[in-house]
Formats: C-alpha cells, sequence, structure tokens
C-alpha cells in the first residue's frame, strides 16, 4: 500500500502563561490510499491539534518542531509556499469540522460558498461552478438540491448543515479527507446518517480518511485503523479488529473499559483514575504511568518509545518488553 | 427544618414516589409584532412514574422536551398543565415559601457543570451554602459535613477552597453533586449530567452515582441522549420524540424487545465497540420534525420505517396503550412487526 | 475577583496615574501656594504671566491659577465621585429590583427609564439647573447622580439577564435559596466588574458634563473654583491670557483620559476571553 500523506516526527508546542505547552510530541503515521484511519483519544490528547497542522492551520502561538515533515503529493506541507499550499488545501486534502452551523458563512447562501470554493481552485466560469455545487449537493445526498442551493445555514438542520460542509469539502474532488468530529455536534440518528454518508463516499470515491473522534464505539464501525493518542503521543497503533480484540497499550485497555456498551449493562464500568494532566505539566518517564494499573518504577523515569507490537502494530508501553508486568484483570 | 405537612404523605401504600399526570408546558414562539401569539408544547400531555429507589431513564434527541420535562418535575420551570406528586405531596400547590423548603427532596444536577457553577465562589461555600440556608448544620459543623461530602463524591476536601476554574471537568461535576447531596435529597434529576465529560472520567462519574444511589436510596430520573450510558444506569427507560413519551418500559424488556419503530431507530444507531460486522443498522431518512408545527397524526410517521404503516399513521394519533404490564407504547403496529 | 484585577499591569498603571490625580486635588489645601479666592493685588498681577511666584499666572481678579486649578479638581472630582456613586447605587439598585419583582413592574420600570434616556440629558440638565437659583456642592451631586443613572441601571438589567440564564442561578433556585439570596450572593458579584467599569467610565463623563454646566454658568455659584467655570471666566480675555483656559483645559483632559483608560483596563481584566491573568 502506499501513503497518500505521512506524516514524521510532528511536534507543536503552544507557548502559555504557564509554560510551554507540548500538545504534540513525536507523532508519526501514515495514511494509505483508500483507507479510513482514526485518530482516537480524549480532549487534550492532541488529536485536533495534528489535524490542523497538516493544513497549517494551526493559531499563531503554536510552533512546529524543527524536525517535523507531514509529505503530500512528493512536496513537505510544512515548507510550501502560499500559493502551493492553497491548492493542496481544497483540491488535494480537505476537511470537515465539529460544528456545521458555525463553520458555514451565516450571510451567504450555501450552493454559493460551495460554488465559491470550485471557483477558487478551478478556472472555470460561474454557471459551470453553480452546476458543480449542485452535482456534489446531490453526491452528499441532499433532496432538492437546485431548491437548497439558494437555503442560508439557519434555514437548515444541522445534519443538512453537516452534508452541505461535507459536500464543500468534496467540491474540488480531493484525495484526503480529514473529518474532525464531524458527528459529535449532531443528534444519535443524524449522527448514523452522516457516518453512512462517509463510509459511502469513501468507498465510491476512492478518498483516503482521517478521522478525528473521542468515540472509539463510532470508530469501530468505519475505520481500517485506529491511532490511539494520549498525552500528545501516538501511544497505539493498529488495526481495527486487533484494537478492539487485544488492546496492547493500558490507555486503549481503559478507553475500552470506560465506555458503556448497549450490549453490555454490566453494573460497574471500568473507569480509569484521576484526569488527563494539562498539556504544561506531562509527568517524566511514560505520560500515562500515574493513572496505569500496571505501572512500575521504570515507567516513571523512563520515556518508552513507540514500538512494534506484534505484526503491523505499534504501541508506546514498557509491557512489550517486559510482558511479565501485566497484571491480570 | 421541613414541617411535618410536607412529610406527611396521603396515600403512602397505593402511589409511586413520583407521579406525574398529563404534564404540559407550552411556549409562545418568536413572533413580530402585532404577529398573532402562537404557542407550542414543549412537553405534551406526558404522565410517569418512578418508583421508591429507581432510576427512570429518560432517553430523547435534542427537541425532544426530556431537559423540559426534567425541570418541570422539580418546578425550575412552571408547567402550564398537569399534576406531580412526590410522596403523595402535590408538588404543583406548593406556594413560594413551602416550595423552598420541599427542594431540599428534590434535587437536580446538570450537564454543564461550568455554568452551574458560581464562578466567583468557592466550591467548598458552594456545598455549604445550602446546608446552612435549610439550617441543617452551621459553622464547624457545616464544614464538617462540606469535608464528608467532598469525600463521599470522591474529592479531596483540601480543594474546597478553590475556585471552579481551578478543577478538572470531572472535579467541577462531583462538586455538583456533592451540593445537591448536601440538602439530603430523595429524588435527583440528572439531566445529561456525564454528556460533557470525557469518556475515561464519564465511566467514573457514572459509577460514582451508581454507588450513591444504592448507598443512599435515591430515586433518579437520569436524562440522556446516549442510550448505552443509560442502559447502564437505569431500570426503567421511557423515550420521548416531540415532546411526548412514544414508548416506556422496564430496562431490559425496552432494549431487548423494542417496539416503537423510534425506539428501534435509535437503538440500532448506537454505535457499538465493537468492529464485527452483522449488525443491521436502521438509519432513519430525514430530521425531527419541529415541535412549532408537528405533523398530524402520529409524530413520527413522516420518518416511520414500520412495514405496515399506512394512512392511518397520518391522521389518527396513536395513545400511549399498554402492551404488556409496565410496556407501554404509542403506535398503531407496536405487535405488528414481522 | 480583585486579585485579578491586582494582578493586571495596565489596572495597575490606571489606577496609579488616577490616585495621583486623587491625591493632588485633595492635597489642594497644603499644596497651593495661595488662597484660591483671594484677589491678591488688583493691579499689579491682574492676568499676570507664568512666573516664579505663579507658575501657571493669575487670572482677571488677580487670582493664582494654579492654587485655583487644584481646588477646582478636588471640587470637579468630589462632584463627580460622590454623583457616580449615587447614579450606581440607583442604577444598580432599580436593575436588581426590576429583575427580582419581574413581569409588569420590570416592564414598566424599563420602559420608564427608556423614556428618561430618550430626552437629550444636556436638556435636561438645562432645565433643572435653571430652576435652581442657588446651586450648592449637594445640589449638583444630586441633580447629575439623579440623571445619570438610566444607563447603569440598562446595563445592570442586561447583565442581570445574561447571569440569570447561566445555570448556576438555576442551581441556586433548586437548591431553595431565596431570591435575595440569590440576587446578593450570586448574581451581584458576577455583575460587579461591569459595574465598577461602568463606574470608573462614569467619572470621567461627569467631569464632563459638570464642566460644561459651570461653562454654561449653571454650575456651582461663584466664587468657587471650578474647572469649567475657570474656562468660562477665562474665554473672553483667551488672547491677552491664554493660561487661565488652558490649564484647568488640560486638567480636564487628562482626568478625563486617566479615568477613561481605567474603565478600559478594567474591562479587559474582568473579559474572560482576554485568557484570565497575565503572568
Amino acid at each position: 500500500m502506499t501513503a497518500v500523506l505521512s506524516v514524521r516526527d510532528l511536534g507543536v508546542t503552544f507557548d502559555t502563561p504557564r509554560g510551554p505547552a507540548r500538545a504534540v510530541d513525536g507523532v508519526s503515521f501514515d495514511l494509505h490510499a483508500g483507507e479510513t484511519l482514526a485518530l482516537v483519544g480524549e480532549s487534550g490528547c492532541g488529536k485536533t491539534v495534528t489535524a490542523l497542522s497538516i493544513l497549517r492551520l494551526l493559531p499563531d502561538a503554536a510552533r512546529v518542531a524543527p524536525g517535523a515533515s507531514i509529505t503530500y503529493a512528493g512536496a513537505d506541507i510544512l515548507k510550501l509556499e502560499a500559493e502551493p499550499l492553497r491548492q493542496v488545501r481544497g483540491a488535494g486534502i480537505a476537511m470537515v469540522f465539529q460544528e456545521p452551523m458555525t463553520s458555514l458563512n451565516p450571510v451567504l447562501s450555501v450552493g454559493w460558498q460551495i460554488a465559491e470554493t470550485v471557483l477558487a481552485h478551478k478556472s472555470v466560469g460561474r454557471a459551470t461552478a453553480d452546476a458543480r455545487a449542485i452535482e456534489v449537493m446531490k453526491l452528499v445526498g441532499i433532496a432538492d438540491a437546485e431548491d437548497r442551493y439558494r437555503a442560508y445555514p439557519h434555514q437548515l438542520s444541522g445534519g443538512l448543515c453537516q452534508r452541505v460542509m461535507i459536500a464543500m469539502a468534496l467540491a474540488c474532488e480531493p484525495k484526503v479527507l480529514i473529518a474532525d468530529e464531524p458527528t459529535t455536534a449532531l443528534d444519535v440518528t443524524i449522527q448514523a446518517q452522516i457516518l453512512e454518508l462517509l463510509v459511502d463516499l469513501k468507498r465510491r470515491l476512492g478518498l483516503s480518511v482521517l478521522l478525528i473522534s473521542h468515540d472509539l464505539a463510532l470508530v469501530s464501525g468505519v475505520a481500517d485503523r485506529i491511532a490511539v493518542m494520549y498525552g500528545g503521543h501516538i501511544v497505539e497503533e493498529a488495526a481495527t479488529a486487533d484494537v478492539f480484540a487485544k488492546p496492547v497499550h493500558p490507555y486503549t485497555e481503559g478507553l475500552l473499559g470506560a465506555v458503556p456498551r448497549i450490549d453490555r449493562p454490566e453494573l460497574r464500568l471500568a473507569a480509569i483514575p484521576g484526569n488527563v494532566p494539562p498539556a504544561t505539566e506531562w509527568p517524566a518517564g511514560c505520560r500515562f504511568h500515574p493513572r496505569c494499573a500496571h505501572a512500575w518504577d521504570r515507567c516513571s523515569t523512563g520515556e518508552p518509545g513507540l514500538v512494534a507490537a506484534g505484526a503491523n502494530r505499534t504501541a508506546r508501553c514498557w509491557l512489550i518488553e517486559e510482558p511479565g508486568r501485566r497484571k491480570s484483570s | 427544618m421541613t414541617g411535618p405537612s410536607i412529610r406527611s404523605s396521603a396515600h403512602p401504600p397505593i402511589r409511586p414516589f413520583i407521579e406525574v399526570s398529563g404534564l404540559t408546558r407550552e411556549y409562545a414562539a418568536e413572533r413580530a409584532w402585532l404577529e398573532r401569539r402562537v404557542t407550542f408544547r414543549a412537553v405534551n400531555d406526558v404522565s410517569l412514574t418512578i418508583g421508591r429507589g429507581e432510576t427512570l431513564g429518560l432517553v430523547g434527541e435534542s427537541g425532544s422536551g426530556k431537559t423540559t420535562l426534567g425541570r418541570c418535575i422539580i418546578r425550575l420551570i412552571e408547567p402550564t398543565e398537569g399534576t406531580i406528586h412526590m410522596d403523595g405531596t402535590d408538588v404543583r400547590a406548593l406556594e413560594s415559601a413551602t416550595l423552598r423548603q420541599f427542594r431540599r427532596r428534590m434535587q437536580i444536577v446538570f450537564q454543564d457543570a461550568t455554568g452551574a457553577l458560581n464562578p466567583r465562589m468557592r466550591v467548598g461555600q458552594a456545598v455549604k451554602e445550602p446546608i446552612e440556608v435549610h439550617r441543617l448544620a452551621r459553622g464547624a459543623d457545616a464544614d464538617a459535613r462540606v469535608a464528608t461530602l467532598f469525600q463521599e463524591v470522591g474529592l479531596d476536601p483540601s480543594y474546597r477552597d478553590r475556585y471552579p476554574h481551578e478543577l478538572s471537568g470531572g472535579q467541577r461535576q462531583r462538586v455538583v453533586i456533592a451540593r445537591a447531596l448536601s440538602v439530603e435529597p430523595e429524588f435527583i434529576v440528572l439531566d445529561e449530567p456525564v454528556s460533557a465529560l470525557d469518556v475515561s472520567v464519564q465511566a467514573q462519574v457514572l459509577n460514582l452515582l451508581g454507588d450513591l444511589k444504592r448507598k443512599r436510596g435515591l430515586t433518579y430520573l437520569f436524562i440522556a441522549h446516549d442510550l448505552a450510558v443509560v442502559r447502564h444506569i437505569a431500570d426503567h427507560v421511557a423515550v420521548m420524540y416531540l415532546g411526548r413519551i412514544v414508548e416506556t418500559a422496564p430496562a431490559a424488556t425496552l432494549y431487548g424487545d423494542p417496539r416503537h419503530p423510534y425506539t428501534r431507530a435509535l437503538l440500532s444507531a448506537v454505535p457499538v465497540a465493537d468492529p464485527k460486522p452483522g449488525r443491521a443498522r436502521i438509519v432513519l431518512a430525514g430530521d425531527p420534525p419541529s415541535p412549532l408545527k408537528p405533523p398530524p397524526g402520529c409524530p413520527f410517521h413522516q420518518r416511520c420505517f414500520h412495514p405496515k404503516k399506512n394512512s392511518r399513521c397520518a391522521t389518527e394519533r396513536p395513545e400511549l396503550r399498554v402492551l404488556d404490564g409496565a410496556h407501554r407504547v404509542a403506535c398503531h403496529f407496536a405487535d405488528e412487526w414481522p | 475577583m480583585i486579585a485579578d484585577l491586582v494582578g493586571s499591569r495596565s489596572v495597575r498603571r490606571a489606577l496609579g496615574a488616577a490616585g495621583i490625580v486623587a491625591t493632588l486635588a485633595f492635597s489642594a489645601p497644603w499644596l497651593s501656594p495661595y488662597d484660591p479666592n483671594e484677589h491678591l493685588d488688583a493691579v499689579e498681577l491682574r492676568i499676570a504671566g507664568p512666573s516664579w511666584h505663579h507658575p501657571l499666572g493669575t487670572d482677571l481678579f488677580s487670582r493664582d491659577v494654579l492654587s485655583r486649578v487644584l481646588y477646582g479638581t478636588r471640587v470637579s472630582l468630589t462632584v463627580a465621585a460622590l454623583s457616580v456613586l449615587v447614579s450606581v447605587t440607583l442604577g444598580t439598585a432599580v436593575g436588581m429590583a426590576a429583575w427580582l419583582a419581574g413581569g409588569a413592574v420590570d416592564t414598566v420600570l424599563m420602559r420608564l427609564v427608556d423614556g428618561a434616556l430618550a430626552i437629550p440629558r444636556i436638556l435636561l440638565l438645562l432645565v433643572i439647573a435653571a430652576l435652581w437659583n442657588h446651586i450648592n456642592l449637594a445640589a449638583l451631586v444630586a441633580i447629575l447622580g439623579l440623571t445619570s443613572w438610566f444607563g447603569t441601571s440598562r446595563v445592570v438589567r442586561a447583565e442581570v439577564l445574561s447571569a440569570r440564564a447561566r445555570e448556576y442561578v438555576a442551581a441556586a433556585r433548586s437548591l431553595g435559596l431565596s431570591r435575595v439570596r440569590i440576587a446578593t450572593q450570586h448574581v451581584l458579584p458576577n455583575i460587579a466588574g461591569p459595574i465598577l467599569v461602568a463606574a470608573s467610565l462614569g467619572v470621567g463623563q461627569i467631569i464632563l458634563v459638570e464642566a460644561g454646566l459651570s461653562f454654561l454658568g449653571l454650575g456651582l455659584a461663584p466664587p468657587t473654583a471650578s474647572l469649567g467655570a475657570m474656562i468660562q471666566e477665562g474665554q473672553s480675555f483667551v488672547y491677552q491670557a491664554p493660561w487661565v483656559v488652558v490649564a484647568p483645559g488640560v486638567v480636564i483632559v487628562l482626568t478625563v483620559l486617566v479615568f477613561s483608560a481605567l474603565g478600559e483596563s478594567l474591562r479587559e481584566a474582568l473579559d474572560p476571553r482576554s485568557g484570565g491573568r497575565p503572568a
């Protein structure tokens, strides 16, 4: 498989009054052609910052580590000049955000906004752009696309707005779609519609999808591979089935145990103790060790690297070297 | 102090602990100047009961009226019609002074713990204030109670001098729970108490709520949009759609044998943390209709996928009827699934 | 909150500047080289220019301008501070009362305030001042205070409304706290910031209004030194003796600027979006 997008040693630091916050640290992954890779983690784990770095949408206060590279179509996005970067955004890599209502301009009709994206990337006339807008609106399952072209965001429901956002992202036929919590703001039944749509579009258009989510359950039905993030690191990466069958990293294990499951209503959930520390105060050693059930002295002094933990999977944990230390639960 | 008139129960053995009947809350819709007043019903003729020590899970999507219903029951929002009884007391008949005293017995925990705490009040004071207002203790005794409550909800008592913004989201929600417990309530409305929390913290708080219920014999109304969360905590479940309850049953029945098409769709839409294929998903078409213009007939008929659906559904609204014991459904064809 | 404010460098700076102005003004009896109302020498010192003995010169009646400016600032600041105290107290009380009473009382109060706001303030002041024969300090404070609370009451009520929509007020109600307790313990501390901002901006405004009234001859009765009255007295011979007008003018501008800066820095320090406590 060939990688469409390669992220290497990505580090992002924010300067805060409490000192530098290392929001993302040493993150590397490949997104292969036609696959869906999910970046999963709780708030503050660095998944959104990773997604924003790929399109260079980080706020000015962010500093990207000097050794980092993000390779797309043979070029390092981090080193692109303004114009080629603009071409990558939208036409190469497109992004869908969590809040469709606030991501759309309230005073412009939704169809017009989609057509604008087309005009920005293709040397076509207004009529062609409008036709393309209506075409992609139909593609994402918007009924009466011709009428809805003239609708303003506030006249549409949250689910429809998210479809418009997806249509806008797809208008210039990108190779990669980054979806940052695309269903979190939506109701359960609408969430199912949007997920179904993403799966369907990926198959029909041969997209590569980077799905950012906090919800392991949601990701399980959509992703081919999962990268779990904690404390700015990827702590485990493996095929979806492997992650669920036998999580290697204790944090992944903990997350799986903490998710309430409709099919298994046990009385108690296996909660992970404690809280995610702020990015200014990562503990020494393994960043998860204060909350880890298996931790021993090595975990509080040495920081484990991301190493192979079986076929086609990696994890960042000393248990891989010393499996005997794993406590049976 | 609570007067004897409040504590006494008129018919203790017969009535359920919480009994809500015909509850309706109307709102005036936004209108232009001098336009005719239009009202809509956020909660429409809802009746429900909760037994002492039980948890009723109230499930629905945004706009279903579940939050309004929860707040009407404890009279944070005044209902337009209907009756509410708690332990035999007619809650709607309480005058403001007696209502304030009665609030000791019914409490609420909010979804947004940050908004529910006064940003300029130390969290220890936030828990102590109701203790003193209700004259349950004062001075050092009240402080001791605060310390005990902090420990009970899993917070270090040294946190009492902090302001809300100095705590994490999970810790703030623990403070809100401690504050609700400070007046020793019997009934608590939990309005999406874990929706804003991260998964690992959500599990901590859910476990805490379960422990507190068992230890203190509390009765819960647990409002949520997440059916998986409700599955873990509720004894009974009621599903709301467009201001009405469309199905209610003991949890095992509702999750095992749902009869309303909306319940079925909701259940099938819940993601399960299991990548194995094989689950057939029902994906509903369209959005819920606006409560301003509820459709005639069954409120769900436009999105319904029941094979027996016919013209009757578009004209005649199905009443909530008993299907089997405590299982009630508002669907003409609830017992005609293939 | 107080820690937040004192922690802000711009607030500290503005407070310092306001402190200097106030100290100078209220030390007038000790700092002034002369009695501000004494006619020193009607012949030699009639509109005499700045000199070693009279750094800011003298006016038409041979009074020392520096002494008059110091005393005048004291009068203007006193009037402004007391008027703001009256207006903020009244505005807060009315705004809170409107919310506490609710319903019809709220509507009526706020419509009355709207009506009062629709009357140009300067006209209102002119009418009242003209009807009054002899204006002393208390009367001036009353006039200015009683005509400037409408805006504050609007601000307070708007803040109360937004605070009321916050869930901690619902939480307080659910805990069985009384409305008065909710108003004083939960709502008031959360709207104290905007009130403080309104007050410090109000001081600057009232100094201007007071100067305007005095300039029109409707302020404190002469010979009391006030900054506006000094400009009015000096305007007829501004070409021969500009110092008589310039000195009080500069003081007015500086004082208003200082209090505006204080209001702005308070607003910034209290704005949650500004990111809390600067390092």
